[in-house]
Parts: C-alpha cells; structure tokens; sequence
C-alpha cells in the first residue's frame, strides 16, 4: 500500500496477538509504514525546530542552529516581555553584519480613534520586532540562504499597542539563528518556539 | 520621562546583573561587556513600566 498521505489519510491494519508474521503481511507493515512516515516528513506543514526560554535579566538571547538548509521559511512564535514593558524589541540574523535591516511598523492604540502610525526605518543594524508582551508572530524567509531575506511580524504589547510590520535584510550570509534583545533594559520572561515550513 | 544618564542605568543595572543568554546557557556579561551594555543605554528614553501579563 502506498501511502495516500497528504491526499488522505492512511487506514492501517494492526496485527493482533495471535497473527502470523503473513497476515498481515509483516514486510508489508513495514512498508506501509516507512511510506507514511517519510510522506509525513516531506509534506508535514510545520515542523517544530526548537523551543527557547528567555531568561530574566538577560540582555540578549541568542539562539543557535535555528536555521539550517532543511527549510527554506521559518516562522517565531511566543511571547517576550521586558522590564521595561513599552520597550520594543530587536533581532539580528547570526553572522549578518553592517547595516541591511530595512523595515517598517505599522502601530496604532487599541480603542483609540486615530490611525495607524508609521514607523519605517533604514539601513539599520537589527529589525524592529515589535512587542512581544502579549504574544507574537514573524515569518523569516529564507535566513539560511544566500539571498536576501524577508520578514513579517504582528505582536501585542498590551492595553497600549498592537503593530504589524515587515521588512528585507540585504545580506547574502547564510544564518543559522538570531539574537533578540531589548531596546532598552532587559527581558524579564519570555518563551519562543521556532518552526520550519515544509518545502514538500 | 525624559532619558537615562550613565550614574542612573548604573544603580539600575550594576555590574554583575546583567546576563548574556545563548540557548539555555546564561551568563553575567563581563565588566567590559557591561560597560559597553550601559553606554549603549544613555540617552536612551524612559520608557513607561507595563503590567505582566497574568
């Protein structure tokens, strides 16, 4: 049986107690079984690559072997809380150096009538996360490759903020993970997960 | 309001209490590190403090 996955789902046939290695097919259990899983391998959609605490009173976490040539997309997902709770947070790509963090962010205050603000920034040494108190989202595409790299991002500050927001980093260095810091202070809880898209 | 000057993110921050994290590993940043960490930190605004999310 090859498998059907991801069209459908597999019907798979367990042996019991007293089945003979022919019937059901032992070799043929095996089979089936390597086709579901390296099916579930190429077409699972979000793969879990790693989880990261922030500790409290860290000025920086930096995460390692995030990315790699296994996925070409990857998307952050968590909360991040400073000390200094308005503050903003930044990242920078591993081994990614000078200036090539262009960006804007899009904010506005949550039940207040005015539109959103623009802030964009230039050739900056990190990218503006945004705040990540009440949770957060950024699809990086790309990092490990040797091309320019993109990003979008939504976070939650708390009563005060939302932001939305993008950007591209201008660099052909290959990363493998990333450094978060805070504008100002230090973090004071926080706990990430980073995921890989299936290139299928 | 206004911004930090180096003596107040001092008794803020004194050496010794601000960690360096890489994946689990965290360690104090050395003095020079420190030192560097503060002067990154002058003039930088006074943010308003936020409540932790429960």
């Amino acid at each position: 049986m090859a498998t059907n996955w991801p069209t459908s789902r597999d019907t798979f046939t367990n042996p019991s107690s007293s089945s003979t290695l022919d019937s059901p097919s032992h070799a043929a259990q095996h089979a089936n079984i390597n086709d579901a899983v390296e099916a579930m391998q190429l077409y699972a959609g979000l793969v879990l690559v790693k989880s990261q605490t922030i500790s409290t009173g860290a000025a920086s976490v930096t995460v390692t072997g995030a990315f790699s040539s296994t996925f070409l997309d990857y998307m952050i997902v968590g909360q991040i809380g400073c000390a200094v709770g308005s503050t903003t947070v930044y990242l920078t790509l591993t081994g990614v150096t000078g200036t090539p963090y262009d960006g804007v962010i899009y904010y506005n205050t949550f039940g207040a009538a005015t539109a959103e603000i623009l802030a964009p920034y230039n050739n900056a040494t990190q990218a503006d996360i945004g705040h990540w108190r009440y949770g957060g989202s950024m699809i990086i595409s790309q990092p490990n490759t040797t091309g320019y790299k993109g990003f979008s991002l939504s976070n939650t500050q708390d009563v005060t903020y939302m932001r939305r927001g993008g950007g591209r980093i201008q660099s052909t260095t290959a990363s493998t993970g990333f450094t978060i810091f805070p504008a100002a202070g230090t973090f004071s809880f926080g706990s990430i997960r980073i995921y890989g898209f299936n290139k299928g | 309001m206004g911004t930090y000057t180096r003596d107040e993110l001092v008794a803020l921050y004194p050496d010794g209490t601000v960690n360096v994290q890489v994946d689990d590993e965290v360690r104090p940043m050395t003095t020079d590190e420190w030192s560097a960490w503060i002067d990154g930190q002058v003039g930088l605004e006074k943010p308003t403090d936020e409540e932790a999310p429960s």
